[in-house]
């Protein structure tokens, strides 16, 4: 499995814990439940990258100690 | 003189604008006189009217927005850079909408506007299903609608940019170790990585000492 591929994955399995009873907003992209993340992490579209990019942006501050 | 504005066409911008409506009460009981744009009056021939025509001194923007412009009711583009912020000089404004502190925000600033905080990406929050019909009652929203409400409060009490922008910050790291803490449901920690990506997306342009 390549990098991206590997990415991919941690992020959905991820986003397999978000609550079932709650909804993201991510602005021009509209509301999006766990299901419809996770369909569009596996087709990598323009939403995907966004919500991968949020989920990156959040390991990258765990490990450099910004948030703790 | 404090211009909102606070479509409501769909859920996100809905619960955007239920959320104001404490922004304006508190206005209203600090003798600010205020111009509530909701529904259709949140269109772009109103918004540029009050604009060059009355004294407005702050602006909050509520809606969907984009690198250089912010929409209305509907999605219709009320302010777009770089032919409209001569509109929004001399002007504290806060732009609650997706990544128009990057360009719109800089470019109104380097025209004259006095401050501009907003959002260099994406402005994110999560919501309950459950509380669509009570918004205010929705704790989840709570966590990242409070803090981003605190700016307007602040400066509509007197205090500068800086200062509200960093009582917002201040709010957002509050909520984000309130949610690290061993006590909080899974459910819950699952909101982390959102409230963080608000709380670094968010900045302000312009002069942090301008206050209304």
């Amino acid at each position: 499995m390549n990098k991206n591929a590997e990415i991919k994955e941690l992020v959905k399995a991820r986003l397999s814990t978000f609550p079932s009873d709650k909804k993201i907003c991510i602005g021009k992209y509209g509301e999006l439940t766990r299901e419809d993340m996770i369909k569009h992490v596996s087709k990598e579209d323009e939403i995907g990258k966004k919500i991968i990019e949020i989920e990156l942006a959040y390991i990258r501050a765990l490990k450099q100690g910004i948030i703790a | 003189m404090f211009l909102i504005t606070r479509p409501n066409h769909d859920d996100i911008v809905y619960y955007l604008s239920i959320w104001s409506k404490e922004l304006i009460a508190l206005a209203i009981k600090k003798g600010k006189k205020v111009i509530d744009l909701t529904d259709n009056k949140a269109n772009r021939k109103r918004v540029t009217g009050t604009l060059s025509k009355t004294p407005i001194r702050f602006v909050m923007f509520n809606g969907h927005g984009d690198d250089n412009l912010v929409c209305g009711q509907k999605d219709e583009i009320l302010i777009e850079s770089p032919k409209d912020v001569k509109l929004l000089k001399d002007k504290i404004i806060y732009c609650r909408s997706c990544n128009s502190a990057k360009k719109l925000g800089l470019e109104s600033v380097i025209s004259g506007a006095d401050a501009f905080i907003g959002y260099e990406n994406e402005f994110v929050f999560v919501y309950n299903t459950k509380s669509l019909t009570k918004p205010l009652k929705d704790e989840t929203a709570a966590l990242f609608l409070v803090p981003t409400n605190k700016i307007v409060s602040s400066i509509l009490k007197g205090n500068s940019v800086k200062y509200s922008y960093e009582k917002s910050q201040e709010l957002f790291r509050q909520n984000i170790s309130k949610l690290m803490n061993s006590a909080t449901s899974d459910d819950d920690r699952e909101l982390l990585r959102y409230l963080f990506w608000d709380y670094s997306k968010q900045v302000y342009h312009g002069d942090g000492a301008a206050k209304y």
